[in-house]
């Protein structure tokens, strides 16, 4: 080959890269947009893998929400950048995003006032190494990039959110009214324990299980395994007066919640006979 | 020096102006002279008024002019006067503006002036005597490095295939691209992989940067191994003259594995994390290893396990200690061949009986222009191929955010470590070393011994990690490579054989040692990837051919991901539902691609059976059947993807079910 030949050649290619880089240059800003689109795609699939391992125990595998658990998360005022009053309750200047973030990173140290007529017991615990839970600071991130993925209301929440009226401390009633206050005749009717059962379905079924005995989808990680209604030796030491406490102040202590505010004195005994049935445990 | 010339020059220039003027004349400028040739008062008033305003201002100028505007004055005046002054005047003016850029060639190219510099590129001889060229190689930094000129046979591309010229090409082009890389890249544990995402993502040739930092680092690898093949084949190594330099070789070839290694670290992705991971757990088994295990373990990882101290650590070695290393290497080695013995010649034409073929064999090729113009084409040409292949074929691969609480399945060190891990599976030592105590437990129980069957008595002695990871593999490289300069000198003095390099006729125990040890090579490589002794549960098998787990390396370089069939389906083209892959048993013509998938994963499954069925409890499962389920989880384009595979029971405790769940997005792209 001549000199004047690898020149030439030289040269081409010298130009052709020149080309290359320049066509490769034209289309950058779309490569660009549409790695940002995959990469956030991936990294709402890598969320949904830190969800099912990390959150569904307590806020539903689809983020509907355990009652006496987690709150459901596809909720429209939580999601919604327009409509977020709970952000601005609680002066919050950041973005929706920032809040899930600093949500699951630090945990809820306080109960949400927000939620404080919504019975979770439980506290959020801290998930981000920060602050010493389990999870990377991408993990968080993927995190919120999968709920805020979710549709604004995409799924029916199961628990009705009430917006808080702050009103005067119930007063409790006393023992020996108790009985009087049963406001059907006892033992109960079929028809009064089907009733029941829609109540206890509704609000029960999550911890107490649907065959009553106490292992429900929320027992996981609770205080204290919730009272199972089948065992009628343990059932026996608990008389009405006893069970209706519990049902209308709750049990703090073991991750029971009160539903006194939250259930009528009606639909209280209701769901305490449908109960108390496996044992036929009816009168005191 | 010359500024003292000027003022010689300049002083009887002020004193005696007219003494350069050679044709003054007819012009009748000389000022000095004027007066005296005046006639009456009038006309001399006249004249004088004259004088005193053009004529004396321009003398005044003319001797206060600078020294080269002096100079010129006689040359104008000379192209005034007439066409022949006129031409004089050109002929002198280009003269001089020759002189003016001929030196500036000459100074810029350190040596070769401006007729020599047109020949140069030309391809012509050199016009000047001696060879100015050769003052270039004198005078110039990067010219003075490389020979004046090189053998004629050596340079023969069938030769050496220019692939040392290709190894360091690569280094630089690492260099460069690994710079500007370097601009947008944090060694923080909490940075890294966000920082390749906007390199990749929000840095116009970010991604370009990136593919073309990883081309070159694979192709480095693979260059410089065929480049110490083709030097061991032509027998290139042989002592007195080259025996260092083979040496120097061997050490570049560990450093150019310890630059590529270190750098599949910084990506801090899944891959990276674990290819690294078990790239150093060989470091934890150096003998002994409470000591000197544990220690180079601790000192390369900068903890039990690779962390922020440990990506450090790899990032600092990768850019500032490996690299300078190298340099110092490339630099020892190339002066080496450049000063001491060059490039050797093929062997045939060396040991030639025909002294014409000797004779032209070291005919001399000047490395200017010919070599110089010959290596400029090779990285135009390899600076366009390894462009277009970045820009449009190959992409480096970045998977999930590292995971140090998951391990892929199937997770490989980089390819050009593959024969160690499978080295490590031991397909020969152990399995031979129990067949010896198996046999020996057996004389013992014979002779009337007392042993259990189970129990062992060489085995023991042999740590396997230690002993396949690390001492077999540096016991390799020694033996292999550092010493076939000196074992084959060793060999040719004892059995007094005539030293050559020819391969095919004097070098046959040569060509059966590297066909041996190439086949090894390959074997036990082979034996390091996954397809090779995977103890994996059959049913995760299946489910890691379809949709497999994010974090595993090729085995070969340069190929894209598989990210397994469904993904590469895509989200639009998963229909919900659950399929029962029974019914995808036969495959029909009409079938979609996804259907094809889903008869794809039924073969598979049934494969498992036949092969429980054929006796192999391992890798079979009795009566398997599987679903695939694909659910929309989310509105807004997120899909849950469900392989279920079900069989009966093996044992008690075995759960019969193997669930494999992924989400797709719609806009993850696995194309």
């Amino acid at each position: 080959m001549s000199v004047q030949f690898k020149i030439l050649i030289g040269i081409l290619f010298t130009v052709a890269t020149i080309v290359a880089l320049v066509i490769y240059g034209i289309n950058e800003d779309n490569r660009m947009k549409a790695y940002q689109t995959n990469f956030a795609g991936r990294s709402i699939q890598a969320g949904a893998e830190y969800y099912e391992s990390y959150c569904a125990t307590c806020h539903g595998e689809k983020g509907e929400g355990i009652v006496g658990k987690g709150p459901p998360l596809n909720r429209k005022d939580l999601l919604d950048l327009k409509a977020t009053p709970h952000l601005k309750a609680i002066n919050w200047n950041g973005t929706a995003a920032d809040f899930i973030r600093n949500t699951i990173a630090a945990g809820r140290p306080q109960f949400s006032k927000y939620y404080a007529d919504e019975n979770y017991p439980q506290h959020m615990p801290t998930w981000s190494q920060d602050y010493g839970g389990p999870l990377r600071p991408d993990q968080v991130e993927a995190l919120v990039s999968y709920i805020l993925n979710w549709a604004p209301g995409e799924f029916e929440p199961l628990v009705a959110i009430v917006t808080p009226t702050p009103g005067p401390a119930p007063t409790p009633i006393p023992p020996e009214e108790i009985l009087k206050a049963v406001p059907f005749p006892v033992p109960p009717s079929d028809a009064i324990l089907a009733e029941g059962k829609t109540v206890y379905t509704k609000n029960c079924l999550a911890c107490h299980g649907a065959n009553r005995d106490g292992n429900g989808p929320g027992a996981v990680g609770s205080v204290k395994p919730p009272r199972n209604f089948t065992d009628c030796t343990v059932m026996q030491g608990i008389d009405l007066i006893r069970h209706h406490d519990s049902v209308v102040n709750g049990i703090p202590a073991n991750g029971m919640p009160a539903w006194g505010k939250k259930l009528s004195n009606e639909e209280v005994w209701k769901v305490i006979m449908y109960e108390r049935e496996p044992c036929k445990l009816f009168t005191p | 020096m010359g500024l003292f010339n000027r003022k010689v020059k300049t002083k009887p220039v002020n004193e005696t102006p007219k003494t350069d003027g050679n044709g003054h004349g007819t012009d009748g400028h000389a000022g000095d002279a004027e007066p005296t040739n005046g006639g009456n008062g009038a006309e001399l008033f006249e004249v004088k008024t004259s004088l005193s305003l053009s004529e004396r201002l321009g003398a005044a100028a003319r001797e206060r002019a600078p020294h080269a505007i002096k100079e010129l004055i006689p040359w104008i005046d000379k192209a005034r006067s007439g066409p022949a002054g006129r031409a004089e005047f050109i002929d002198k003016t280009k003269e001089s503006a020759w002189q003016q850029a001929d030196n500036t060639v000459r100074a810029v190219s350190a040596g070769m002036g401006l007729a020599d510099t047109r020949a140069f590129f030309r391809g012509d001889p050199p016009v000047e005597k001696p060879n100015p060229r050769y003052k270039v190689h004198v005078n110039a930094f990067f010219a003075h490095l490389r020979p004046k000129y090189y053998e004629k046979s050596s340079t023969k591309f069938s030769h050496t295939f220019g692939l040392g010229y290709l190894s360091f090409y690569m280094f630089v082009l690492e260099t460069i691209t690994g710079v500007i890389l370097m601009v947008f890249y944090t060694p923080s544990d909490r940075r890294a992989y966000e920082d390749i995402v906007e390199i990749m993502s929000t840095i116009p040739y970010g991604q370009l940067m990136r593919d073309l930092h990883r081309v070159g680092a694979e192709l480095m690898v693979l260059i410089v191994v065929l480049h110490m093949t083709r030097v061991f084949l032509t027998g290139s190594f042989k002592p007195p003259a080259r025996g260092f330099t083979w040496l120097t070789g061997i050490v570049l070839l560990i450093l150019t594995f310890a630059l590529s290694f270190s750098g599949y670290l910084l990506p801090w992705d899944q891959l990276a994390y674990w290819a690294v991971t078990i790239g150093t757990s060989m470091a934890k088994s150096v003998p002994p290893k409470e000591i000197v295990g544990y220690f180079s373990n601790l000192i390369m990882r900068g903890g039990d396990t690779i962390n922020q101290n440990g990506l450090l650590r790899f990032y600092l070695m990768h850019v500032f200690a490996l690299p300078a290393i190298t340099l110092i290497l490339i630099s020892v080695h190339y002066y080496r061949v450049a000063r001491s013995h060059g490039i050797s010649l093929p062997a045939a034409e060396e040991e030639s009986p025909d002294p014409n073929v000797r004779k032209a064999a070291k005919e001399r090729v000047d490395y200017l222009p010919e070599l110089f113009t010959r290596e400029l084409l090779w990285a135009a040409v390899v600076t366009f191929l390894v462009t277009a292949y970045s820009a449009w074929i190959f992409h480096a691969p970045l998977q999930e955010h590292s995971n140090p609480l998951h391990t892929p399945l199937h997770t490989t060190a980089p390819w050009y470590f593959l024969w160690i891990q499978g080295l490590l599976k031991d397909a020969f030592v152990l399995p031979a070393l129990r067949a010896v105590d198996q046999s020996m437990i057996a004389m013992a129980n014979a002779l009337g011994a007392n042993m259990p069957p189970g129990s062992t008595i060489i085995v023991p002695f042999y740590d396997s990690p230690a002993w396949q990871g690390v001492i077999i593999p540096t016991m390799i490289i020694p033996a292999l490579f550092l010493g076939v300069p000196y074992i084959n000198e060793f060999w040719e003095k004892f059995w007094g054989s005539k030293p050559s390099r020819q391969l095919l006729k004097h070098r046959k125990g040569t060509v059966i040692v590297a066909i041996l040890s190439t086949i090894f090579m390959l074997v036990i490589w082979y034996q390091g990837t996954p397809f090779y002794g995977v103890a994996a549960p059959p049913a995760v098998e299946v489910g890691q051919t379809f949709l497999p787990e994010e974090g595993v390396l090729p085995p070969v370089p340069l190929v894209p991901d598989d990210w397994g069939p469904i993904r590469q389906l895509g989200y639009a083209n998963l229909p919900d539902g659950e399929y029962d892959l029974a019914q995808y048993a036969t495959p029909r013509e009409s079938y979609t691609e996804f259907e094809r998938v889903l008869a794809g994963m039924q073969q598979e499954i049934l494969k498992r059976g036949a092969i429980w069925n054929s006796g192999d409890k391992t890798h079979g499962l009795p009566n398997p059947r599987g679903t695939f389920t694909v659910e929309q989880w989310q509105q807004n384009g997120l899909k849950r993807l469900d392989f279920h595979i079900q069989w009966d029971k093996m044992t008690p405790s075995d759960t019969g079910e193997y669930h494999r769940v992924i989400y797709l997005h719609e806009d993850a792209n696995y194309k």
